[in-house]
């Protein structure tokens, strides 16, 4: 299966190079060779189709003589989750990567005409390229043993139980369409500088940039999700590195769409839209290179170690980045500009205005996610800290420069934690929304302020009343009640655009709606934010109710599954409404981990989020559990396991066994007692097999011998007659109510229905009929203001 | 509604609003990311000694000194070893981290506590042999 799968990949390679090389020749006067363009794009294709058909082939077979396979599956494993784990791991994510970038190559031959050899020969460069990195991890190469011999494991190692549920089958494969599709803008803008057509490609990248988009929002919103109800970490967001790297090309993505947009319509940003649409593609791929490379793995829980990637990640980057900017400044002086709107209340300067706001937010997440990378280069690092260094702040509050020894880290690397971003980002943000809070009501070019005033009334009136009623609500700090209110203003304006516009169709809709839910998204993330409870721990007795956040917490039991799992049966109260939790708790033998996964009750504003800690088993205090040298107490009595005795008896078929202790009562002085079991081999039922020989103590009770472990020398004594309680099993779990988080999910959804709408109406409005006519769109866009 | 047909802009000439209104965002994004830096800031070290001296928090990476256990207060304990032989003892809040055992490197991130003479750690990187390390994010 090896030779099979290589054998696929490198066909698929030889396939990718021959329509790269074709389409290069096309331009230059060879038309055949367009042909062999289609058939390479099409041929490579079809082997990526059957490398995955192979790996599914090899997932449900379970031939775990093939090393990802052992990897990342068991026997154990659901049908669908061994399809699923084809993307499990590195190798397949290239796989899949690809996969969908050779679907879009499909449909670029159809929508790309003229441009197609172009467009097809840089895009199909790409794909040859990842092609390559797939060989590089090959995902048919077999298992070897300890001596490099070929081995075939009786069982896989079984797929991460992070990765086993549903969201794994979801969030990769959207996550890589959106970076194939980030691939098509690229391919467009590097065709327009080709064939020096600056305006041109601009409609035909729209449709495709705004699909990238959506779906990388899509994804970072599966991944926020994934992390927050399944995996129990508690947020959907920690500005981690890996989620970092996908939120940058996100970022930069959104001023992409923006500035084609004011270029579609008539202004200039024709050299930006160049600049923006390769640097969003060199994000993709910087970000591929920080996650996949190992660069980060001393700073990300979550990133993959270096597997010989890392060189050819490098230099892709490289290639990338000089291939882009390259030909953008080799045509740059021959760009010519066009003027932008010299109005300030105009679409085209507060557009503008919001890409600056989003690159500049892009550039700082960027930055603080390289810091380990850029620090890593020699002196760099030791340089910064040095330059830095008197400033930083400790942990006291106090400067390094005051700290007894403030010499810099021998190891210039550092990482930044998460308050970087927390405090960078959302300021920045509140430009964009207060861009957004008028914006979408200016003309292209110019605006009348009278209009606009009137305009404005019922939008800024409920910023008003969001903002009290955010007060009311117990909001105190300056940057939540600005949002509060911003977002509420942001958000009404775009809601009467919709109901201006809506008449000219639904489809002009698209941005809009990308608005209200990233209004809908911000409000969500700041109540979140901001007024989260502390996680409160909490221990539940079986039986008793504990109150924490003004929910009564009971706990009925736990309950084993059949699979392994433990479920800790809750009952949470909160006046007349009673919801039954059940977060799940299990020990996972193959991580050698004990799995989590919370229970969540989303209620409009707030989740109320139960995270399971602990399951406590009943206590019988009437025994206790000693090993040789150990004292414990049960109630009155003071025991010390000394040994075990085992007497010389010779009866037939009967063994005694019994227990050195030494007990005092009360404090009191202490004395030797061998309490005994008897052993009998032919008693007439099991419950006679065992026969208790109890010893009185002191205080008119008996001792006798439970249980005995020869192996860990340990005994369980019992104290018959004091008949103390027994403690109830406990829950540990730690709760938090968490505001807003519905909106999070809300506002995505809405966004990416926008896309959804942008991406129709775009790739109508690039499509021309067949006899050369344009397909009858209504001319004037955006609500009757005046376009070109 | 004006049109700009026939009017040329003059590059760099007079400064509009919109320019003054960039460059003042850009300039606040490099004043709070100055700012960020120097509250985030981070340092990765290897040495043990420098942990204990850095008086904040730091990322250490080591080696397994010891096994791991938990203590009496359920707290997850081991000892962490750097290359030049030196051990401390580490303090984890959270539960034993998947794969610990087959650690050939642990980044621990956190403080050292002088008063229990432990590094307090609130967050740890098990690196394995094996094909990749992702584990449960402990704060997400």
């Amino acid at each position: 299966m090896y030779l099979l799968g290589t054998m696929l990949i490198v066909a698929a390679i030889a396939a990718g190079a021959l329509a790269t090389v074709s389409y290069m020749l096309v331009p230059r006067g060879n038309i055949g060779a367009l042909n062999y363009g289609r058939i390479g794009t099409r041929a490579a294709l079809a082997m990526v189709v059957l490398v995955v058909m192979l790996l599914n082939y090899l997932f449900i077979n379970q031939r775990y003589d093939i090393d990802y396979v052992y990897n990342y599956s068991s026997s154990d494993l659901e049908p669908y989750f061994r399809v699923a784990a084809v993307w499990a791991g590195q190798p397949g994510s290239f796989v899949i990567w690809v996969l969908w970038g050779l679907v879009a190559a499909q449909l670029l031959i159809k929508r790309t005409r003229n441009n197609e050899p172009y467009v097809l020969g840089v895009f199909m460069f790409i794909q040859t390229a990842l092609l390559v990195c797939m060989l590089v991890r090959n995902p048919f190469v077999p298992h070897l043993d300890a001596n490099g011999l070929p081995f075939t494991p009786a069982d896989g190692k079984g797929l991460n139980p992070t990765l086993h549920n549903i969201w794994m089958l979801i969030h990769p494969p959207i996550l890589f369409m959106g970076f194939a599709l980030m691939a098509v803008p690229f391919a467009f803008a590097l065709a327009g500088l080709i064939r020096r057509d600056y305006d041109g490609w601009i409609k035909g990248a729209m449709p495709w940039a705004i699909a990238a988009w959506s779906f990388l929002g899509l994804a970072l919103l599966l991944g926020g999700y994934w992390a927050y109800e399944t995996l129990g970490w508690g947020g959907y967001w920690g500005w981690d590195p890996v989620e970092n790297s996908a939120l940058v090309p996100w970022l930069i993505g959104t001023a992409l769409l923006h500035a084609l947009l004011i270029q579609r319509t008539g202004s200039g940003l024709r050299r930006t839209n160049f600049a923006i649409a390769i640097s969003a593609y060199i994000a993709i791929f910087y970000s591929t290179f920080l996650t996949r490379s190992g660069v980060l793995s001393s700073f990300s829980v979550h990133s993959f170690v270096e597997e010989g990637l890392k060189g050819l990640m490098i230099g892709y980057l490289v290639a990338i980045t000089v291939g882009g900017l390259g030909t953008l400044a080799w045509r740059w002086r021959d760009i010519p500009a066009r003027p932008l709107s010299e109005k300030l209340l105009s679409r085209d300067s507060f557009f503008i205005l919001g890409i600056i706001g989003l690159l500049v937010i892009a550039a700082l997440v960027g930055l603080g996610t390289s810091m380990p990378v850029i620090s890593a280069i020699p002196g760099v690092g030791s340089a910064l800290q040095g330059f830095l260094g008197q400033y930083f702040a400790l942990d006291d509050g106090t400067t390094y420069a005051s700290a007894a020894n403030p010499t810099p880290f021998a190891d210039g690397r550092f990482g930044l934690v998460g308050s970087f971003y927390s405090s960078t980002v959302p300021p920045l943000a509140l430009i964009v929304v207060l861009l957004l809070t008028v914006g979408p009501l200016l003309g292209w070019r110019d605006t009348n302020i009278r209009n606009l005033l009137r305009s404005l009334r019922f939008p800024a009136l409920a910023a008003v009343l969001a903002a009290c009623l955010g007060l009311v609500l117990g909001a105190r700090d300056a940057l939540p009640i600005a949002y509060v209110g911003l977002c509420t203003f942001a958000l009404s304006t775009n809601l009467l655009m919709i109901i201006r516009t809506i008449k000219t169709g639904v489809l002009r809709l698209g941005g809009y709606f990308a608005h209200v839910g990233l209004m809908l998204f911000l409000v969500g993330a700041v109540a979140s934010t901001f007024y989260a409870t502390p996680e409160e721990r909490i221990l539940v007795p079986q039986g008793q109710t504990v109150r924490v956040y003004g929910y009564d917490f009971g706990f009925n039991g736990w309950r084993l599954m059949a699979d392994g799992r433990g479920i800790l049966d809750l009952t949470v109260t909160n006046g007349n409404n009673v919801w039954l939790a059940s977060p799940q708790l299990y020990f996972n033998p193959r991580m050698g981990a004990t799995m989590a996964t919370p229970a969540i009750k989303s209620e409009l504003f707030r989740d109320l989020y139960v995270s399971p800690a602990e399951y406590q088993p009943p206590v019988d205090q009437n025994i206790t559990d000693l090993t040789v040298g150990t004292t414990k107490e049960i109630g009155p009595y003071t025991f010390t396991f000394l040994g075990f005795e085992v007497p010389e008896t010779h009866n037939q078929g009967s063994a005694d066994v019994g227990a050195r202790l030494l007990v005092s009562y009360k404090g009191g002085e202490s004395s030797e007692i061998v309490p005994m079991i008897t052993l009998l081999a032919e008693a007439a039922n099991p419950e006679e097999a065992v026969k208790d020989n109890p010893v009185a103590l002191a205080g008119g009770h008996t001792a006798s011998m439970a249980a005995f472990d020869p192996v860990e020398r340990r005994v369980i004594i019992r104290v018959n007659g004091l008949n103390l309680p027994v403690n109830p099993a406990k829950a540990v779990v730690t709760v938090s109510v968490k505001p807003g988080v519905l909106l999070v999910w809300m506002g995505v959804v809405v966004g990416v229905f926008g896309g959804v709408l942008a991406v129709l109406r775009r790739s109508l409005d690039g499509r021309t009929m067949p006899n050369g006519h344009r397909v009858p769109l209504p001319r004037r866009i955006f609500g009757g203001r005046a376009t070109r | 509604m004006a049109t700009v047909s026939g009017e040329v802009l003059q590059r760099g000439v007079r400064i509009k609003p919109i320019y003054l209104i960039g460059i003042a965002m850009i300039v606040l994004a490099i004043a709070l990311g100055y700012n960020g830096l120097q509250q985030s800031f981070r340092p990765y070290t290897q040495s043990i000694n420098e942990a204990i001296n850095a008086n904040r928090s730091v990322q250490l990476q080591g080696f397994l000194g010891s096994k791991g256990a938990y203590n009496q207060a359920g707290k997850f304990t081991f000892d962490l070893q750097d290359t030049t032989g030196k051990m401390v003892k580490v303090v984890y809040s959270q539960a034993k981290p998947s794969n610990f055992e087959q650690a050939i490197s642990i980044v621990a991130i956190g403080h050292y506590d002088a008063s229990q003479q432990a590094f307090i750690a609130d967050e740890l990187l098990v690196k394995c042999p094996s094909k990749y390390q992702e584990q449960a994010n402990p704060k997400g």
